[in-house]
């Protein structure tokens, strides 16, 4: 990872870096959740996560639509081939295709909450989950999950329980092509090979569970997750891992897509200060008053100064 | 069991935990219902007839005690079993391909997000779950298997409510929060990451307690039968349903069968009033009338209800 540890964190070489650390551990880290439209920043992230995961025929990239399935995901009897052929043919499902690479899914926020429990069972336990033949060996499907986002509105999200179990929380939607700059200097295969000696101290680990719970994020999933981000970003400099990665792993694994919606004190405040609109005190009824008091009333409301219109929501 | 709690709070993890904590089964070799070679009465249709031909003993196998993974989009089909297609194309057989409650059986069945699933399907297993077996009658098909098996649900109750009448049928419910303090989440997070860097060592490292906790729920198993509920536990366990207004029996059927493994696991022969306080929030806590206006949650009351009990 670039030593930058001076500027401010710029959204585009983070994302690299978030992709060069998926490489180096696709499995562990569960995956990315990409928000972005069908663009240039898109089309240049995902081509640097293929170049990182490596050489084209390495690692496998199957790409799922968003309404897949549960026979193209999980595999089984290909009906077609079946009836042509006359004798039962089956066909490999999408999981088994991407063990040791990556699983793509396009317009992830369309994905049926069923899809999502069967790849995120499949990430949990690392096999094919529910196989058919009860006494053979579970297929391996060891890979990581690219769920494109193209959702515009905020509750056009992926299906909670996939996006959980991915690390990555990435938000290309404001990139421009003038942000696409070259960012260099990973060596994934080095990576690779030191990571799973690569030591993250304790202080390390309590800081991002102490961060986690200060940003309200309930799942103990996410803290480890943020823990293995840390260390594969360690690895990726080749030293223990510090506060830099750290501040990495809580920007990118504790970010906006995964807080638990409790909101802050000081927005709870702002909330109640905020004077009905207009348009809403007119629909309101006047609550009845008795006759003595509502002469006193009206002239205290004439006298009182009307709160103006708040120009802008903070 | 019913579990509520959040997401990535360690449900999943529990339970798949409690499946390998538990001593190995014995099976029926190639049977696809973990069939239990020295019960005669349990056996699936395949193995009874080959009993029935006069195999003494059936071959045996040894396997750990199943946990199968109900998927949230599950049919019908899958989940109980059905025409096997392949079988029909091909060879033009009609047979029964079993369905997820075949694999369950001697073993647990974990749903997640039960709150979620569809209600003919809760229907289903809780009908499966309380008489022990699975009836099949479609498609041409008659059939009825053993399908015994503990049914784990686990849910987040801000998502969806689970109705009041399937509530009922769980038998124990265990709340499980968000732990607040950050010492027992970094704990848990370490545990975890070295578990996952280096599976077999962690194991090894762990295989002393889990050994022991075995050893202990054994005992207790074979203690079980010899436990005794006296009369003032019985009484006690009705006042506190009267004084609680938990509708129906059940609520009292099940503090009664479960305080008896409390004791078991406690080494004792005799079933005391502490045994009986420490079940009856996870045996009551879900079946209470809630009051919407009341903000107190039902796991208060029950314990303010036990407060109140003659000791």
């Amino acid at each position: 990872m670039p030593q930058a540890a001076r500027q401010p964190p710029d959204v585009w070489t983070d994302a690299v870096a978030a992709a060069a650390a998926l490489a180096v551990d696709p499995h562990g880290l569960g995956g990315a959740a990409l928000r972005a439209p069908a663009g240039e920043a898109r089309a240049a992230w995902i081509a640097r996560l293929r170049g990182f995961m490596g050489p084209a025929g390495g690692a496998s990239w199957v790409q799922v639509p968003a309404e897949a399935s549960d026979l193209q995901l999980l595999g089984g009897l290909d009906l077609e081939r079946t009836l042509a052929e006359g004798r039962p043919a089956s066909q490999r499902g999408a999981l088994a295709r991407a063990d040791g690479g990556v699983l793509a899914v396009a317009m992830a926020e369309r994905m049926a909450p069923s899809a999502a429990a069967i790849v995120a069972a499949a990430l949990d336990q690392g096999t094919v989950p529910a196989a058919r033949d009860q006494d053979a060996a579970p297929e391996q499907a060891r890979f990581c999950v690219v769920a494109q986002d193209e959702g515009i509105a905020a509750d056009e999200r992926p299906p909670a329980a996939l996006i959980e179990r991915l690390a990555l929380h990435l938000d290309l939607s404001a990139l421009t092509h003038r942000d696409l700059l070259e960012v260099g200097g990973f060596d994934i295969p080095a990576a690779r090979l030191r990571l799973r000696d690569t030591m993250v101290p304790d202080a390390v680990v309590e800081a991002l569970c102490a961060a986690a719970d200060a940003l309200g994020v309930g799942s103990d999933r996410a803290a480890l997750l943020a823990v293995k981000l840390a260390r594969a970003a360690a690895a990726l400099d080749g030293v223990a891992a510090g506060e830099v990665h750290a501040a990495f792993a809580a920007r990118l694994a504790l970010g906006r897509g995964r807080r638990v919606c409790r909101p802050s004190r000081s927005r709870l405040r702002r909330t109640k200060r905020l004077p009905l609109p207009r348009t809403t005190l007119r629909a309101i009824p006047p609550p009845p008053i008795p006759i003595r008091f509502a002469g006193w009333m009206t002239r205290w409301c004439r006298r009182r100064p009307r709160p103006s219109r708040p120009t802008s929501l903070r | 069991m019913l579990i509520f709690g959040d997401r990535g709070t360690g449900k999943s993890t529990a339970v798949r935990a409690l499946a390998s904590l538990l001593p190995p089964l014995r099976s029926v070799e190639g049977c696809a219902y973990n069939c239990d070679p020295g019960r005669a009465a349990g056996l699936c249709p395949t193995c009874r007839a080959r009993h029935a031909a006069g195999a003494k003993t059936l071959p045996a196998r040894s396997i750990a005690a199943p946990v199968v993974d109900l998927p949230l989009g599950a049919t019908e089909d899958r989940v109980a079993g059905a025409l096997d297609i392949e079988r029909a194309l091909a060879r033009s057989e009609k047979a029964f391909e079993p369905g997820l409650l075949a694999r369950a059986n001697r073993g647990f069945l974990y749903i997640d997000e039960v709150n979620l699933l569809e209600d003919h399907l809760v229907d289903l297993l809780l009908d499966v779950a309380a008489s022990g077996e699975n009836v099949i009658e479609r498609e041409g098909l008659s059939i009825r298997h053993p399908a015994r098996f503990v049914l784990i649900g686990s849910g987040n109750p801000e998502e969806g409510e689970l109705r009041p009448q399937l509530l009922d049928r769980f038998g124990l419910s265990v709340d499980v929060t968000t732990p607040k303090d950050v010492a027992q989440r970094v704990r848990a997070v370490k545990l975890r990451d070295a578990y996952d860097r280096d599976p077999e060592v962690f194991c090894a490292e762990w295989e002393g307690e889990e050994a022991k906790l075995r050893r202990r729920i054994v005992a207790a198993r074979k203690r079980l039968p010899l436990v005794e509920t006296p009369d003032a536990v019985r009484e006690a366990a009705a006042a506190l349903c009267v004084a609680l207004g938990a509708d129906g029996l059940r609520g009292e059927m099940t503090l009664l069968r479960a305080a008896p493994p409390c004791a078991a696991l406690d080494g004792k022969a005799e079933v005391a009033m502490a045994h009986l306080r420490s079940v009856a929030p996870s045996a009551l806590r879900h079946r209470l009338r809630r009051n919407p206006l009341d903000d107190v949650g039902s796991g208060l009351r029950v314990e303010r209800a036990l407060e109140e009990l003659p000791v």
